[in-house]
């Protein structure tokens, strides 16, 4: 980890891999596509509907995880003050906040045919919306100052206090009644759900991991080369 | 068509059509922004 806290180092690193990045994403998602639509079976509850669940589990995984790092690398910028750890949670964030939009709609047009409602506010729906203003919440307040520095502390101040939602996010579905189901995957026991849905759902997380990094090594290098011209600007 | 839309329904559809407008916007607004900073001529 602290070979790539260099950033020259990190750009050159990552420099190599979003060729292979850029390549393989969209042949991961056009098989995970077909997988989806055309080689999975309907559900015997759910019917096509089911379907959905190769967008909406996926994104909801990366929303969490991204957070996670955001508030690693939150912590990581107001412990060691590396501006690189703070560049990665900027870099990071309004991704992760693509996702877990992505997920609300994606799981409310799924609660529409199968619970009847596009909303409830249960535990596991209302803490995923609060994840949603907590990407906001960092987002505004890394623009509300001039001074990039404070910006940075403050919002790495909400990001690290936000991640007491991950496990309450997480578990939910086991501390509360919640008309959303238990976890179906991650799960002591092993996954619930049936291999034919299971591979499709597989490599759509892949497809939107590679994706996520991709965009994720793209938005640091734009941050540096940026940091870097108005260096060139102020000399 | 109809065969298709009845299939998938009204809920598949735009859950995937917006998954795709969302990531699709997202990565290429990001490249071009990538683009003009490694090469400011392109602007």
């Amino acid at each position: 980890m602290h070979y790539l806290a260099n950033p020259a180092r990190f750009v050159r690193v990552t420099s190599r891999i979003t060729p292979f990045l850029a390549f393989f994403t969209p042949l991961v998602f056009a098989l995970g596509l077909y997988l989806s639509f055309w080689a999975s079976p309907p559900d015997y509850q759910q019917g096509e509907s089911v379907r959905i669940m190769y967008i909406h589990v996926p994104s909801a995984w990366m929303a969490l995880s991204v957070y996670c790092l955001v508030g690693l690398a939150s912590a990581a910028l107001l412990i060691w003050r590396h501006p690189l750890a703070g560049i990665a949670a900027e870099a990071a964030s309004p991704l992760g906040m693509m996702f877990t939009l992505l997920a609300l709609i994606s799981g409310s047009l799924w609660g529409k045919p199968m619970w009847g409602t596009f909303w409830v506010w249960d535990a596991r729906l209302t803490s995923f919306l609060l994840l949603f203003f907590l990407y906001a919440g960092h987002w505004v307040l890394l623009h509300a100052f001039e001074d990039r520095e404070r910006a940075g502390r403050a919002a790495s101040a909400l990001a690290i206090v936000g991640l007491i939602n991950v496990p309450i996010i997480k578990f939910s579905v086991d501390w509360w009644n919640t008309l959303h189901q238990p976890a179906s995957l991650l799960r002591w026991q092993g996954p619930a759900i049936d291999p034919a849905f299971l591979w499709p759902l597989g490599i759509m997380a892949l497809a939107f991991h590679l994706y996520f990094f991709l965009l994720f090594f793209w938005r640091i290098k734009i941050r540096l080369l940026s940091a870097k011209e108005n260096r060139v600007a102020l000399s | 068509m109809n065969a298709f839309l009845d299939a998938y329904g009204i809920y598949v559809l735009p859950v995937y059509g917006l998954a795709a407008l969302l990531m699709g916007f997202t990565a290429f607004r990001t490249w071009r922004e990538l683009r003009r900073k490694e090469d400011p001529d392109k602007k």
